[in-house]
């Protein structure tokens, strides 16, 4: 039952595989651990064959008993009412002598031949006292038992073949003439069962045989829909293997995706497909951003040193250019520090916030301590910073998250604020167990086409603005995953003319 | 030489210009997002154009792209973080001239230009020889025979603006377009002296008079007896 497994290599990324090297890499992003291939391997068009051919080959032995059971039945019945009539010819052949002494004699000489020489029938017929009126010659072997036996039929063995005996007690033998029972008699009668059993014999090898080549038909028709009946799932095997980061097409034919069983996965395939291919962009996006920005930093400060050392300098020169240094040291320090705290939020976030280790936090008071630590700067830039008065509101979670949150958002509304407006900040309740936090500035609004951009990592919305004051684009991209963390949504919204409105709802503590 | 610098890193275009300027003695425009970038480039004659590739506004790659699909051949010399081969190829394929990577070294950055401009005039050697003139644009000296020349770097810059293009009239604007940023207009007069100092330090008493005056065109550098004509 080889079958099932020869198109079914042991392992697929055979090196022959054009997949091969792909496949390998791309292991690493499905992969769960231990590679599994030390358990034992199976094929399932194998099991399906082997259980068939089990199934089939029960059917089959069990109608082939079936068969030569009733065959044997009614071979038997046969021979039982054949056996009867031999018996009663036996009974005719006895003669009632009308003179006396009315003696019964047996005309030996109309006795049928045995159709059997080698096992001739057996007979005896005698008085119910038990004493003999004929008996047929090789009586002498039958066993006492067996002559005497009290069944109507039985079974034995007599010169090494089966008999069977029919037994007719008190038959009546009848006067020729006036058809009056003259005396009654048993009849022992037994016949060889050999011929019987010989097509029986016949009869079984006919229909075994028979049976064997309809399973053997049976069972190729059974393989080869089987084999061809899993194709679709073989194809998808494959395509599937083929998947890796660089190569994300998965495009199943027909087969798989029409197969009802195999549709829910291979749109379940094509779905965590799709969220992979996704995430896997944006991590190598972010990765190359990330990249981009840090040899940025790096380049200027090595071309600040090396346009510093090109030529003898003044000491003024120096002062000027090592003060540079500081600066692009400080920008460089400050990328480091915001890179990191994403990369720790973000493993808070996907860790899970532990809520029983929380805290109620009153909302206002870290509103209130982020516009004092942003003041300086909104100073800086002549802009006035309103925060109306609040209901107090209680929620569970970390302070310093919060205060980041509106840190990073009163910044953003800072910078791209034109000098002289306001920034403004409320709390208010929204809705039940909810409190959403608006910080609007007078900017210039958000260019509708960035919308959906603008809480990327290192998303600039017009870099030329978020450049001039040293954004890296990666503030609201700090907020949006803190705010995650706590169940929260956030979005931006245009006031036309008036400016942009960073919208924060958290759930809050109910009193 | 005139140089567009399209940047938008405030610190790292400071740095880049003051070494051009430095050490190349070349005019340099600074455009701080791409689209700033494009105008410039457009408007103004320049003998090199270096571009950012992460730009606001504009990306340094489209910028590129329209550039070259309006017909400006200036060569342009690409600075960017992304140093993937593909990329690479993708941007040699739209018109850039050459690549440098970030961080870079300020002298290869350096080399690099100066190579472009020389190749963007014609120019293969960076020693340019005229008569017994010989200039080297690497060491930035000029010696007559056996002779070195002190020139100021303005002199030094007028000189090699004419050496780039040697036997081709260069009006005075041009002199001016290409050895000034864009507030040129203010040095209009000043080229007279910048040539009447070259042509005193370096044709001096010498039989063979290498720079002259078109009048009503401007000047042209090439062996000859007369000083004018």
């Amino acid at each position: 039952m080889d079958l099932g497994a020869q198109e079914q290599p042991e392992n697929p990324r055979d090196p022959q595989s054009p997949i091969t090297g792909s496949a390998v890499e791309g292991r690493g992003i499905f992969e769960h651990g231990e590679p599994q291939a030390r358990a034992k391997t199976y094929s399932l068009t194998r099991r399906i064959i082997t259980a068939i051919v089990v199934v089939q080959l029960l059917l089959v032995a069990g109608l082939v008993g079936v068969a030569v059971n009733y065959a044997r039945t009614e071979l038997r019945s046969t021979f039982n009412t054949a056996l009867d009539g031999d018996a009663m010819g036996a009974l005719a052949l006895l003669r009632y002598d009308e003179d006396p002494p009315h003696a019964l004699t047996f005309d030996f000489s109309l006795l049928p031949p045995a159709p059997d020489p080698q096992h001739p029938p057996l007979f005896e017929i005698r008085r119910p006292g038990g004493q003999a009126i004929v008996r047929s010659s090789g009586w002498h072997s039958v066993p006492d038992a067996i002559a005497r036996s009290r069944q109507r039929y039985l079974d034995f063995d007599y010169g090494g073949a089966p008999y069977r005996a029919v037994i007719f007690r008190n038959t009546p033998v009848l006067d020729s003439e006036e058809g009056t029972p003259v005396e009654r008699v048993t009849v022992f009668y037994a016949s060889s069962l050999e011929e019987d059993q010989l097509r029986l014999t016949r009869l079984s090898i006919y229909v075994g045989l028979t049976g064997l080549l309809l399973l053997l038909a049976a069972n190729s028709i059974a393989i080869w829909s089987i084999r061809r009946g899993l194709y679709p799932l073989r194809e998808l095997a494959l395509q599937a293997s083929a998947i890796s980061v660089h190569n994300w097409n998965f495009r199943p034919s027909s087969g798989p995706r029409l197969a009802r069983e195999l549709s829910p996965l291979v749109q379940a395939i094509e779905t965590v497909l799709e969220r992979l291919k996704k995430s896997f962009r944006q991590q190598r996006d972010f990765t190359n951003d990330a990249a981009h920005e840090l040899k940025t930093s790096v380049a200027i400060v090595k071309s600040t040193l090396q346009s510093l050392l090109h030529r003898p300098r003044t000491q003024r020169e120096y002062e000027i250019g090592l003060g540079g240094l500081l600066e692009d040291c400080a920008r460089l320090e400050d990328l480091l520090a915001r890179m990191l705290r994403l990369a720790r939020i973000e493993q808070l976030q996907q860790d899970g916030i532990t809520r029983t280790k929380l805290g109620t936090t009153e909302l206002s008071s870290t509103c209130e301590a982020a516009i004092s630590r942003i003041a300086s700067l909104a100073e800086g830039r002549n802009i006035r910073l309103v925060f109306e008065d609040s209901p107090s509101v209680y929620m569970l979670a970390d302070p310093e998250d919060l205060e980041l949150i509106w840190l990073n958002l009163l910044e953003n509304a800072v910078q791209h604020s034109p000098p002289g407006s306001q920034v403004q900040m409320r709390v208010q309740l929204v809705g039940a167990g909810h409190a959403r936090i608006s910080v609007m500035d007078s900017g210039p609004g958000i260019p509708p086409g960035e919308l959906p951009h603008i809480f990327e990592r290192f998303h600039r919305g017009d870099p030329s603005r978020a450049r001039t004051t040293g954004g890296f684009g990666l503030g609201l991209a700090i907020c949006k995953t803190l705010v995650d963390a706590y169940d929260g949504s956030i979005e931006a919204i245009n006031r036309p003319a008036e400016g942009t409105e960073m919208r924060v709802d958290l759930p809050i503590v109910l009193n | 030489m005139r140089v567009l610098l399209v940047e938008d890193e405030r610190r790292l275009a400071e740095n880049i210009a003051r070494s051009f300027r430095e050490s190349a003695g070349y005019a340099v425009d600074v455009a701080s997002d791409g689209a700033q970038g494009l105008y410039l480039a457009e408007s103004s004659p320049y003998d090199l154009v270096v571009l950012d590739l992460m730009l606001p506004k504009l990306e340094g790659h489209d910028l590129l792209v329209r550039y070259r699909e309006h017909g400006h051949s200036t060569p342009v010399l690409v600075l960017s973080a992304r140093d993937e081969k593909q990329s690479v190829v993708r941007l040699l394929n739209s018109g850039a001239d050459d690549y440098v990577a970030k961080p870079f070294d300020l002298g290869e950055l350096l080399a690099r230009a100066k190579a472009l401009v020389r190749r963007g005039t014609g120019q293969r050697s960076p020693i340019i020889s005229m008569d017994d003139l010989q200039m080297d644009t690497v060491e930035r000296t000029v010696r007559r025979g056996d002779r070195e020349m002190a020139l100021t770097p303005m002199e030094y810059r007028v000189l090699e603006y004419l050496a780039h293009r040697p036997r081709a009239v260069v009006s005075k604007t041009e002199l001016l377009e290409h050895l000034y940023d864009y507030n040129w207009e203010k040095f209009s007069n000043v080229i007279e002296v910048y040539i009447s100092g070259l042509r005193r330090k370096i044709d001096g008493s010498n039989p063979v008079k290498l720079i002259h005056t078109v009048r009503g065109h401007g000047y042209v550098l090439r062996p000859s007896a007369d000083a004018t004509e």
